[in-house]
């Protein structure tokens, strides 16, 4: 079990200079009251940092160590900061040191590029190697699992993604708690039997070659083997690629979210840069429009006088219309009274023309000639007026004016709304950094790549299964062959690949028996500490999925749904509670802002249950939070230290021994 | 690690007496020790556990 002694810490985040936290060797638990922005949370970062080299802030966003200088001396010229865990593990000594400073030859330092990390583990005294250094903190408290031991109060969405059965974070922590309940020592088994089992299936082979009865056999049953060989080689390497992506997708998940707002921003950027191109071809083709209504806008300039001498040139004609009438009857008569006078005949009547008679039509024609010219002109300015009114028609055309205007208006209104968009994505660009979109652009792409890889992984994987299924069921049908020839030589290599077969069978077997075994036992586990820290009496206990997530069940048999942030507290507890309680790997819980969701009997619930999940618990509390006379009261004689963080100033707290009480 | 490991054999031996009675208890008890002390050094495992074997397979005949 993993029992930390003390925290030592070099001007880490608000901690000037060297400050440490000492934590009793007899089980129990250990408060520390801080006030808000005093440092709890930095210091659950500090054994995050020390294990894992990480520290997050709200919202589980990575923050560059540089950022985790105390500023205080900072400004004074000191520009690094050190951690230093000193614990035990199943009686081991270590003493794990992580520090970040600037590079050798390095006074100023400017950004991340200029600083250097520097990690290293003493086992007994001696220090580790950096693979070794690496095995054994991973084998002490992989990271994966150091949700259910670093308890943060306010990342309680880590533990609804257990909730997802298809979660592929979830499956991820799911192998970790797996790991941490000892089914690696089977799975490791059942890897390793099957090597064996595929060594002693090639030496049989081998050995039925020797004899000449199997010989044929031997070979074909060589060969086959060979090629399983091969494709298990191939599944093996296509499953860690999966794996690897996977771990890839989960992480690319994680960032996806974190950057969620920025993604969403620049999505709505990209949108809005679409419809500025679409506004800016529709008001170039507006302006098109424009310009051609434009070339002919002269017309209406001209349209009303145009109308005005129409008007006066129709009436003119209409005018004319009649003398024309007039003319064309006069002509008719003259034409008439000339035939009749040559013919000295009457064209109407048929009858001769007496000589008074013709007198007469030849004085009347007399007339009729004398108005010719007068008619001749009439005709003229007849066809002159016709000739105008034909010109000026074709030169009228519709006043364009109220065309043109609701062309500038369209024009008008479209440029604002391009205005507008242009302003949003400015604001957009004001609140992201190009940095930022070109990452988001970034973890985009590689997403949707690493969806696609994980895709064609697993249609290899079900592909090269097949295979292998096929294989078997033909190494099998050799084997039966095989085993119906009797003979000394290969008697000894059949009687290996059978145990070997019989043991593989056995651990595949174990591997999910056991599975299912410590899920039941989790579950039992966590129901049972669940009930004791709940004060809901309807409630039945907790029911696990796949994955290691809880459900609470209503004592009518029906999972609860929906549950509040305190629940979500209650169950997570539970969880760890349980997980300690069934794993080989145990450890300290520490806890930041435990109680924030919990009213006063949970919390008083919980703050007695803690001693019984582990031996070691250290809580990081502000006073209303947790009163320190409560948390005496509550946890009576396993109450082992209390340490109190002591504002100096805005930038620096110092950790108090002691110190409780106002 | 008898504490660790006696939860794993105890699964184990309730399956080989159901299904393999045939395999010896003690050969698969030990075969959960030596992935237990290799889990640090995987290389390992194969080879004892082959040795193990061989050396039941000679005892057996």
């Amino acid at each position: 079990m993993l029992n930390i002694r003390s925290i030592t810490l070099e001007d880490f985040g608000p901690f000037k200079g060297t400050q440490s936290i000492t934590l009793p060797e007899d089980p129990g638990v250990t408060v520390v009251f801080g006030e808000n922005m005093r440092g709890k949370t930095m210091l659950l970062n500090s054994i995050r940092y020390a294990l894992y080299g990480r520290v997050l802030s709200r919202g589980s966003k990575e923050i560059s160590p540089e950022q985790v200088i105390n500023w205080e001396s900072k400004e004074e010229g000191k520009h690094s900061f050190k951690v230093i865990l000193d614990f035990e593990h199943e009686d081991d000594d270590y003493e794990l040191t992580r520090m970040f400073k600037p590079r050798d030859g390095v006074t100023e330092p400017v950004d991340d590029d200029d600083y250097i990390e520097e990690v290293y583990l003493r086992k007994n005294g001696d220090v580790l190697g950096p693979d070794e250094k690496d095995r054994e903190l991973n084998r002490i408290m992989p990271e994966k699992v150091s949700r259910f031991f670093l308890f943060d109060g306010e990342l309680l969405q880590q533990y609804e993604e257990l909730l997802v059965d298809e979660s592929k974070m979830g499956q991820r922590i799911r192998e970790a708690i797996e790991r941490i309940l000892g089914l690696p020592v089977l799975t490791n088994a059942r890897a390793d039997l099957r090597e064996l089992l595929e060594d002693a299936e090639k030496a049989e082979s081998k050995a039925a070659q020797r004899n000449q009865k199997t010989q044929e056999l031997g070979a074909q049953l060589e060969s086959l083997t060979e090629t399983r060989s091969h494709l298990n080689d191939e599944l093996e390497e296509l499953k860690e690629d999966l794996s690897d992506l996977q771990d890839r997708e989960a992480s690319l998940h994680e960032d996806r979210k974190k950057i969620e707002a920025i993604r969403d921003r620049v999505e709505e950027k990209k949108d809005l840069e679409e419809e500025v191109d679409q506004l800016n071809d529709d008001i170039d083709g507006h302006q098109q429009r424009l310009r051609d209504e434009m070339a002919d806008a002269w017309r209406g300039i001209i349209r009303n006088p145009i109308q005005k001498k129409l008007e006066a040139l129709r009436k003119r004609e209409s005018d004319l219309r009649s003398t024309q009438t007039r003319i064309a009857v006069r002509k008719e008569l003259a034409n008439r009274f000339e035939k009749a006078v040559e013919g000295s005949h009457c064209p109407v009547c048929e009858q001769d023309l007496g000589e008074e008679t013709e007198s007469h039509i030849k004085k009347e024609l007399e007339d009729l000639r004398q108005v010719e010219e007068q008619d001749t002109e009439a005709e003229e300015e007849y066809r002159d007026v016709a000739r105008a009114i034909s010109i000026l028609e074709d030169l009228e055309a519709p006043d364009p004016a109220e065309r043109i205007e609701g062309i500038v208006q369209t024009i008008d209104r479209l440029k604002a709304e391009r205005t507008d968009k242009k302003d949003t994505i400015a604001d957009i660009e004001n609140e992201i950094e190009s940095s930022q979109e070109d990452e988001v652009h970034a973890i985009n792409r590689e997403y949707k790549d690493v969806i696609k890889k994980i895709q064609a992984t697993e249609d290899a994987i079900e592909e090269t299964e097949e295979e292998i299924k096929e294989a078997n069921q033909n190494i099998k049908k050799l084997q039966a062959q095989l085993d119906k020839e009797s003979g000394a030589d290969f008697e000894k290599e059949r009687e290996r690949r059978k145990i070997f077969k019989h043991l593989r069978d056995l651990f595949d077997d174990g591997v999910d028996v056991y599975r299912d075994k410590l899920r039941d036992e989790v579950e039992e586990d966590a129901s049972r500490i669940f009930l004791d820290l709940t004060t809901e009496p309807e409630y039945d206990g907790l029911r696990i999925n796949e994955n290691y997530g809880l459900t609470i069940v209503h004592e009518d048999g029906d999972d609860i749904p929906v549950r509040s942030a305190g629940a979500e507290h209650v169950v997570a507890l539970s969880l760890m509670g349980a997980l300690q309680n069934n794993a080989p790997l145990q450890g300290p819980i520490i806890m930041d802002s435990p109680f924030g969701r919990l009213d006063e009997q949970h919390e008083k619930n919980v703050v007695q249950a803690l001693p019984a999940m582990t031996d070691q618990v250290l809580l990081l509390v502000y006073r209303s939070e947790l009163r320190p006379e409560a948390a005496r009261d509550f946890l009576k004689g396993k109450l082992r230290a209390e340490y109190s963080m002591e504002r100096i100033s805005a930038r620096h707290t110092d950790l108090v021994k002691g110190g409780g009480d106002d | 690690m008898t504490d660790e490991t006696d939860d794993l054999k105890g699964t184990l031996e309730n399956i080989r007496e159901q299904e393999y009675p045939d395999l010896p208890a003690d050969l698969v008890e030990h075969i959960v020790e030596i992935e237990y002390d290799s889990l640090e050094d995987r290389a390992r495992a194969p080879k004892e556990i082959n040795k193990i074997v061989e050396e039941y397979l000679g005892e057996d005949g």
